[in-house]
């Protein structure tokens, strides 16, 4: 179930963010070529690989996969294959919504979350129930041991952009997740849901992950702790759970590396000043 | 041409060939000595900032997690030896496999770090936390080259002016303007000033820094005199532009050579 009504335009954000972002990791550098070029020895292989390139051979690199025949069905059994990068760079570049229901299943065995990434590409103001509602049942604390680290990174990013308040519940399993990359990604979703959304709630959970026991997971837990307390002495606002200057300070001191200890000093000075 | 000259012009190739394989071969085997000398093998993985510009995503963090899954993996018989490594509890970045090469046990240390935050580059900017993340990725790079064995960077060359790990500089158009980075390189220049401050010029070649990996687009062209100009590491480059899974394919591939004692696919020396 969503607990937020979606605006369309925040819809056409997350589309706008990551439509052409699945095709994303050529270089800047670009191809001299009009959008008349064709390759007719192409497989759409080859073609998948034009489609992050410049904006013309993009353009024509999808005109011509538009053409081939019998391309689902190979797309659905390339995602098996090495060709996965590729399938889903051509599904989402090509916008195949039709095949969403058939990635969703696949999303709790995506193992590094481009799955994922594809499926936010596509998603709609007509498919985003579906969708976000199939990442809160994986998020579920019976389903969450099922589901791949890279697959809850990638849900993690839609539902705070969209402000989708997830249960505590969810929110305290996902805090003490074997994964870093797992509790790294609930702080960015916390520190969007405060400063995007202006939810304060569960904070206490941002203040438990200071205790971490990865220096990267302190330091980013400080750094929210200190934007979300720079933001409510500025605006009055009452919070519960959140850290204090001297919590926060008391975790800098501890930090036994010269570098460490310094990076958190210096976020709590940039956080007091805004 | 006459049958004769062909002859001649290919069996020149073929000793020309010849010889400069085996002088690759020879410096691979120099390095090799150097590599295996030590108890302790140090890698470094970097991502660089992998934007989508003019689009807003990023994309390391998940090319970082395609690569530990893979690194964490257990290992299959007669399989590549990318796997088997465990993290430190301490440092999320940092994992540990033990291997035996010729009969003698090695510790690899394998740092796995990447530039972004999150995976728009919008909300990038406004975290604080990404200005830290970007510094410890650079740093995590150029401190490689003075004290790793082995450092390879996956990421945007931004025409030449790479390596980069911070949210590039935009055009009005909102797409990445070439011209900051083509005049004052500044990930080169970085990079360069590592190499130099490593330097010991009484060393053997290869005591410092054995093999560098650059898997970004055309890396021979943006970053092969510069960096042969100053240092003899190994270095694995590419000509052509790299689509991402291929750079995480072939990164793979080096590190599973340095795992075996093989010569890395595509090293060339000074």
């Amino acid at each position: 179930m969503l607990n937020a009504r979606l605006s369309p335009q925040s819809v056409k954000a997350v589309r706008l963010l990551l439509v052409v972002g699945v095709a994303f990791l050529f270089s800047t550098v670009s191809f001299a070529a009009s959008s008349n070029v064709r390759w007719p020895k192409a497989t759409w292989q080859d073609l998948a690989k034009k489609v992050g390139t410049s904006e013309d051979v993009r353009d024509a690199a999808i005109t011509q996969l538009k053409t081939l025949v019998g391309l689902n069905s190979k797309l659905k059994k390339a995602i098996y294959t090495s060709d996965r990068p590729l399938a889903l760079d051509v599904i989402s570049a090509l916008d195949l919504k039709d095949m969403i229901p058939d990635l969703l299943l696949h999303v709790p065995a995506d193992p590094d979350g481009f799955l994922t990434v594809a499926v936010n590409a596509m998603m709609t103001d007509k498919n985003q129930t579906q969708i976000l509602n199939s990442y809160q049942e994986n998020l579920a604390p019976e389903q969450l041991p099922r589901v791949s680290p890279g697959a809850i990174v990638a849900m993690l990013e839609p539902l705070g952009r969209l402000a989708i308040k997830l249960p505590k519940q969810v929110l305290r399993g996902l805090s003490v997740h074997a994964s870093p990359e797992v509790r790294s990604s609930l702080l960015y979703y916390q520190r969007m849901m405060a400063l995007r959304h202006g939810s304060y709630e569960n904070l206490d959970l941002v203040t438990n992950m200071l205790r971490a026991k990865e220096f990267q997971i302190r330091l980013q837990a400080v750094s929210v702790s200190a934007e979300v307390l720079g933001l409510t002495a500025k605006t009055k606002i009452q919070t519960s759970g959140s850290a204090g200057l001297a919590d926060l300070k008391t975790v800098c001191e501890a930090e036994k590396a010269k570098q460490i200890r310094e990076a958190c000093l210096n976020f709590l000075a940039s956080g007091e000043g805004k | 041409m006459s049958l004769c000259r062909l002859a001649f012009a290919l069996s020149l190739v073929s000793i020309l060939v010849g010889v400069s394989a085996q002088a690759a071969s020879s410096n691979c085997s120099d390095m090799q000595k150097s590599l295996y000398a030590k108890s302790t093998l140090k890698v470094r993985m970097v991502f660089g900032y992998k934007d989508a510009r003019p689009a807003r995503f990023v994309g390391d963090r998940h090319e970082r997690l395609a690569f530990i899954e893979k690194i964490t993996a257990a290992c299959d018989e007669g399989g590549p030896e990318t796997c088997g490594f465990t993290r430190s509890p301490e440092n999320a970045d940092l994992f540990m496999k033990r291997i035996s090469i010729s009969g003698k046990e090695k510790k690899v240390l394998l740092w796995v770090v990447n530039s972004s935050v999150g995976t728009d580059d919008q909300e990038n900017l406004s975290d604080p936390f990404q200005k830290w993340k970007s510094k410890y990725a650079e740093q995590a790079f150029l401190s490689g080259i003075k004290e790793a064995d082995v450092v390879l960077y996956n990421g945007h060359s931004r025409f030449g002016g790479g390596p980069d790990f911070q949210s590039p500089q935009l055009d009005a158009d909102g797409a990445v303007d070439p011209t900051p980075y083509k005049e004052a390189r500044p990930g080169l220049t970085k990079m360069l000033q590592a190499f130099e401050s490593s330097r010991r010029p009484k060393e053997s070649p290869f005591k410092q820094l054995k093999i560098l990996g650059l898997y970004s687009c055309s890396s021979s062209q943006h970053f092969n005199d510069e960096i042969r100009k100053v240092s003899p590491a190994g270095f694995v480059s590419s000509h052509v532009l790299m689509y991402y899974s291929d750079a995480l394919n072939q990164s793979l591939s080096t590190l599973n050579a340095v795992l075996t004692k093989t010569c890395p696919k595509n090293l060339t020396f000074k």
